[in-house]
């Protein structure tokens, strides 16, 4: 245990707050949802790439910055301290790209990663489907083989970013007949072209957020398979590894949330009321609990335990987070109920935050799902109805 | 920026085990319930022989200069095993209560026999606060109003208190303090101490937590029923999921506490009192599912279940329970009432 940073932290923190301070929009930008709103993400994230900061986490050779999760940690803290935009290529950079570096051709690696790093090139993750979800080995669009490449038939649904990406990592069925497992492919689709449809569903926060993309006979070269064929289960497997690793600076974010609760109680009427001022103070304490977790998380170097904290991290952080908006609905009363919400504070957002935050214990594995794997994988009980 | 154990910590915390789950298994809790918690000579003899009694205590006085965070280690593993022993006060408390105030005299008579286990002390940070093993006690130090005043056994009347948990030894502690002179200590000193208290319960809840979550999911495993072991049905393996969960979130703040307790004493006031709010409540949810889990024989005395349950209950309220501690947040949070 050494809770203080280091001066090569310390000089860090220093460089990247100084960025920061200069370069980040005193206006907010459009929405990510809308097409303009994309263009000037787009631009802030150049910058960003442009200076060294758009995959920290990444290895010198593909254009990161090789740093550790701490700095990486005091990265998070500074861009919310700085109020910056919200990150664009989120999935490219957290989760597909790190497995294009695991598993990918050399010629791959090139092709691929430095258009993630440029926002070029935006991308979205393919695996569920309408009769696949939490039993996503079940998933049945396929790819079969058609010349050179692959023709895709079928559906994925709840694509997150779909409507704006050009590219998707996607989970297929290459065969079928022996262990359900063992038949699926990791492809790397293009997916501006014919045999492909986008069709955007609005989610509870408003916005259109994800989508359902239909594939009728789309092509795939040989060359954009990832990892080998009918091994795109494990691919599956490492990528959501590194999903989980992306978040480690996350608790800044509820951290600030919780200061802010306390803000807002200390005006507001209601806030003087004894049991709410209790319930923020457990939140309080929940976040205090779940930074030095993520600390930890951060200085773990052994990949078993990082594994065995990852499901932990998700179950708490959603709930965590689920928690602190309904306490700021209780705070703001009968104000909550309002959809114009720009002066509910949480810099004009609360509504899309709290819809948002009811989601995180449906994505990224269900939480009754990562509790199968915690009571089954970690604590070794028996197999049963789960 | 290291916020997890580092390897001598970790040798540490194995070390402990070790002579812990040797010094005082299962059986010997029991006789410690029967003979109602007497002071086991020959078992603080063998911490005292691992140095595990000089933790805190620094080197020149011959403990091994360790820092709060190998303190917390420590304690998890006593509670790991319900250690009947009140090794918090007397490796923890009373240390750090000597070394608070400023007579060498003190420091040269008690911390040497601490470490080495031939001295055995007693601490009462609140008026009212029942005491460990005062019968056993060559000194009791009594703190109140920003002083500490170390009694005789011929200085005070000790009375038992019978507890719920028979291992734990408590006692009534009547004496008349204006008869035994003052030793000034600086405030913040004092509140440290009181952290240091409330923070090392919360370590030996988390071992407590741990062992009855351990235990639980071996019954589960074994027991059968419907044709398949219990611990195979969803409801079980969800309820010991958020178990694990809470006690793995438990760790990394206590640990944090313990260093900020050596670093910076402010912020690690606050810690301390955020960890041992967080694992109170944790060791009680935990405490619940436990016996749940268990079913008829959780609940049968004879059944080894209840050293753990009864030890948790009566930890999860020493030195401040949840309610308490997060009461104290609240009124840091909104200072103006
Ligand atoms: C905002 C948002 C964004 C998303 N983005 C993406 C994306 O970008 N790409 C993508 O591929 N997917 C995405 N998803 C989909 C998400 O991964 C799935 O919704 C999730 O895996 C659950 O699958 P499902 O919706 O089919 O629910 P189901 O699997 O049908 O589950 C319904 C309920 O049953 C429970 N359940 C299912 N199986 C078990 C079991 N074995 N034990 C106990 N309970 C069980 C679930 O926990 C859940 O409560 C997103 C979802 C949301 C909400």
């Amino acid at each position: 245990m050494d809770l203080s940073y280091t001066e090569d932290e310390q000089r860090a923190r220093q460089r990247i707050r100084g960025w920061l301070d200069e370069h980040v929009p005193a206006e907010p930008l459009p929405a990510q949802h809308t097409a303009e709103g994309v263009e000037a993400h787009r631009r802030w994230e150049r910058l960003l790439h442009g200076a060294g900061f758009a995959a920290l986490h990444w290895p010198r050779e593909y254009g990161g910055a090789g740093a550790d999760a701490v700095t990486q940690a005091i990265f998070q803290e500074e861009y919310l301290r700085a109020r910056a935009p919200r990150r664009l290529n989120r999935l490219a950079l957290g989760l597909i790209g790190p497995s294009i570096m695991d598993f990918g051709t050399a010629d791959q690696k090139r092709r691929f990663l430095p258009a993630m790093l440029t926002c070029d090139e935006l991308w979205c993750q393919g695996f569920s489907e309408p009769e696949s979800g939490s039993d996503l080995a079940s998933l049945r669009t396929r790819a079969e083989p058609d010349g050179d490449g692959y023709r895709v038939t079928g559906q994925k649904v709840w694509t997150s970013l779909a409507a704006f990406a050009s590219w998707m990592f996607a989970l297929v069925r290459t065969s079928s007949g022996g262990k359900r497992h063992d038949g699926l492919t990791m492809l790397l689709v293009p997916l501006r072209q014919d045999g492909v449809v986008v069709r955007p569903i609005r989610q509870l926060d408003g916005e259109a957020g994800f989508a359902e993309v239909f594939f009728d006979g789309a092509k795939v070269p040989k060359s954009h398979v990832l990892g080998a064929v009918d091994d795109g289960w494990r691919v599956a497997l490492a990528a959501l590894v590194h999903e989980r690793a992306t978040g480690v600076g996350n608790y800044a974010q509820f951290s600030d949330d919780v200061a802010q609760l306390v803000r807002l109680a200390r005006d507001a009427e209601r806030g003087s009321d004894p049991v709410l001022r209790s319930r923020i103070a457990q939140l309080f304490i929940d976040t205090e609990v779940f930074r030095a977790h993520m600390q930890r998380v951060a200085s773990v170097r052994h990949e078993g335990e990082l594994a065995r904290l990852a499901n932990i991290t998700k179950l708490f952080w959603s709930e965590l987070e689920t928690r602190i908006f309904e306490t700021a609905s209780e705070l703001l009363g009968a104000e909550a109920e309002r959809a114009d919400h720009g002066d509910l504070g949480f810099s004009g957002d609360f509504q899309r935050r709290y819809w948002h935050a009811r989601a995180s214990k449906i994505y990224a594995g269900t939480n009754e799902i990562q509790r199968n794997v915690i009571a089954t994988r970690v604590l070794g009980l028996p197999r049963g109805d789960g | 920026m290291f916020a997890d154990l580092n390897d001598d910590q970790r040798a540490l915390r194995g070390l402990a085990r070790e002579v812990l789950e040797g010094a005082c298994p299962a059986p010997a809790v029991r006789r410690s319930w029967q003979d109602g918690g007497e002071l086991d000579r020959a078992r603080w003899a063998q911490l005292a022989g691992s140095d595990l009694l000089g933790v805190t205590v620094p080197e020149r006085f011959g403990g091994l200069s360790l820092g709060s965070v190998e303190w917390t280690v420590l304690l998890e593993e006593a509670g790991r095993v319900v250690l009947p022993e009140p090794l918090l006060e007397v490796a923890g408390l009373a240390p750090a209560l000597i070394l608070a105030q400023a007579g060498d005299d003190l420091r040269d008579r008690w911390l040497p026999a601490l470490a080495s286990g031939k001295a055995f002390v007693a601490v009462q940070l609140r008026p009212g606060d029942l005491v460990a093993h005062l019968d056993s006690a060559q000194a009791v130090l009594v703190v109140r109003d920003d002083a500490l005043r170390v009694l005789e056994p011929a200085d005070l009347t000790a009375t038992r208190v019978p507890t719920v948990d028979r291992s734990r030894r408590l006692f009534r502690l009547d004496a008349d303090l204006t008869a035994v002179a003052p030793r000034p200590v600086p405030r913040d000193r004092l509140r440290r101490v009181a952290a240091l208290a409330a923070l090392g319960t919360a370590a030996m809840l988390v071992g407590v937590s741990a062992a009855l979550l351990d235990r639980t999911v071996r019954h589960v495993s074994q027991r059968r029923q419907f044709g398949r072991a219990v611990g195979s049905f969803q409801a079980i393996q969800h309820a010991l999921a958020n178990c694990h969960v809470l006690v793995e979130m438990c760790r990394p703040t206590v640990w944090q506490a313990g260093y900020l307790l050596d670093h910076n004493v402010d912020a690690g006031l606050a810690a301390a009192g955020v960890a041992k709010a967080y694992a109170s409540a944790a060791a009680s949810h935990v405490n619940d599912v436990a016996l749940q889990c268990h079913g008829g024989i959780g609940f049968a005395w004879e059944h080894d279940l209840h050293l753990w349950l009864k030890r948790g209950k009566s930890l999860e309220r020493a030195y401040g329970s949840a309610d308490d501690h997060r009461r104290q947040v609240v009124t840091r949070l909104f200072p103006d009432e």
